[in-house]
């Protein structure tokens, strides 16, 4: 069973127990204890329940997506956020029938507002009763607090919806490397998430900052930046977006962030660093150069051709580089202007 | 913030951000620099703090140049 069909039977399961529950408590506790007799008034006598389960759904909802800003999608479906929004309904819903049994003449509306606001606030409320003077409202002050147990089942919450999200991120996280093991796709791909994101210009470079903090720190090992490069894409981008780039083919990263997805992962990776490098690997100076010659012929129409050839010559002649930066730099060449195909064609046989 | 590059400096920094991280093959083939004139651009670029060079083995070249993050911004304008 797929990650999207557990949400979904967890979001249905938590309706119809809500749905459930208020059906029971419509039965039990009707308005102005007279149980309607058509579907229509049962409908009717169902309606301020609704709206208590409602808000206290909404309050469970705002706790959870604040509290998970980077992950709310898969915080709320997680089964320990279901449990969560479910206990906040569900209460409500019993403390509307208790207080509905035990004032019966109150305005229904009015009660519906009472319990549907003033509940949900009076089960995270702490009172003070007594401050000790300069006090910071912790150690000897007198308090009552209300919300004590309702802290505690959050707190459990919590840390249980944050092991399952770590699991999560830990799994989505080696898709990525395994998928673009290149620290600078990496990078890419972190920073093209960050641009897309419809984020504050203070937000954004906060980011941007970020990232390049973490490019600047030499005495961190590349697997930790590999890793912290993946999990920046899974918290900026999300879940759904990182898992559209592990289905994304490798050498997927275009240039200026245009990301090209395939339906399918092609069988041969055309990683362009991975054929510069066995171009380079394979051919000494002199022949690359060749290479790079016969590449100017086949690059892009409306390329200045004689600006291409000088390119070639100057960097075959450029004599205070090293031999190896001058051959990295015409393998580069043959690939970025020659073609993938071309390229791919001058490697020798395995 | 002021920035104060000469025509070949301003070269790498467009292709950079155009691109975002590159290895220094790359910039010297999309801006048609000559070898050992992209190195010292790019020195005296990371010199000045606009840019980033740090080690990529997994690049042809084993290093990867990203602009600094307080040119993004700027080169954003």
């Amino acid at each position: 069973m797929g990650p999207r069909t557990t949400r979904s039977l967890g979001i249905l399961l938590l309706l119809l127990l809500v749905a459930g529950v208020i059906a029971a408590l419509t039965y039990i506790a009707p308005e102005r204890g007279v149980r309607p007799t058509t579907f229509g008034g049962w409908i009717g006598a169902a309606v301020p329940y609704i709206v208590v389960a409602l808000l206290g759904l909404a309050v469970g909802l705002a706790e959870l997506s604040s509290t998970f800003p980077n992950y709310p999608l898969e915080a709320i479906t997680s089964s320990w956020g279901l449990l969560l929004l479910g206990v906040n309904g569900i209460i409500a819903a019993i403390v509307f029938a208790i207080a509905r049994y035990y004032s019966p003449e109150t305005n229904t509306f009015l009660l519906v507002l009472a319990v549907g606001i003033g509940f949900q606030s009076i089960i995270r409320t702490r009172f003070v009763l007594a401050k000790q003077f300069g006090g910071n409202g912790e150690g000897r002050d007198l308090s009552l607090n209300l919300g004590w147990l309702y802290e505690q089942f959050q707190n459990l919450c919590k840390t249980q919806i944050d092991l399952v999200l770590m699991r999560n991120r830990q799994s989505t996280v080696e898709h990525l490397i395994a998928r673009y093991p290149s620290e600078k796709d990496l990078y890419n791909l972190a920073y093209f998430t960050i641009v897309a994101r419809t984020l504050s210009r203070e937000e954004e470079q906060a980011r941007v900052d970020e990232l390049n903090k973490l490019m600047k720190n030499i005495s961190l090992p590349l697997d930790v930046i590999r890793r912290s490069l993946a999990l920046m894409i899974l918290e900026i981008g999300g879940q759904a977006f990182a898992e559209v780039l592990c289905r994304a083919a490798p050498g997927a990263v275009q240039e200026k962030g245009v990301l090209a997805v395939p339906a399918a992962a092609p069988a041969v990776a055309t990683d362009r660093d991975q054929l510069v490098s066995q171009l380079a690997d394979s051919f000494g100076l002199d022949q690359l150069a060749d290479l790079a010659r016969q590449a100017v012929d086949r690059a892009p129409s409306g390329e200045d051709r004689e600006a291409l050839m000088r390119f070639v010559e100057g960097t075959y002649g450029d004599n205070r580089a090293s031999e190896q930066s001058r051959k990295v730099i015409l393998a580069r060449f043959i690939v970025e202007k020659g073609g993938v195909s071309f390229a791919t064609e001058l490697l020798p046989a395995p | 913030m002021e920035l104060r590059l000469n025509p070949k400096e301003e070269r790498v920094v467009e292709v950079l951000r155009r691109g975002g991280a590159m290895s220094p093959s790359e910039i010297a083939v999309q801006t048609l620099m000559l070898p050992q004139e992209t190195f010292d651009t790019l020195a005296r670029l990371e010199k000045s703090g606009y840019i980033v060079m740090r080690d990529a083995p997994s690049t042809p070249d084993g290093k990867m140049v990203i602009l600094s993050s307080a040119l993004h911004m700027v080169t954003k304008e």
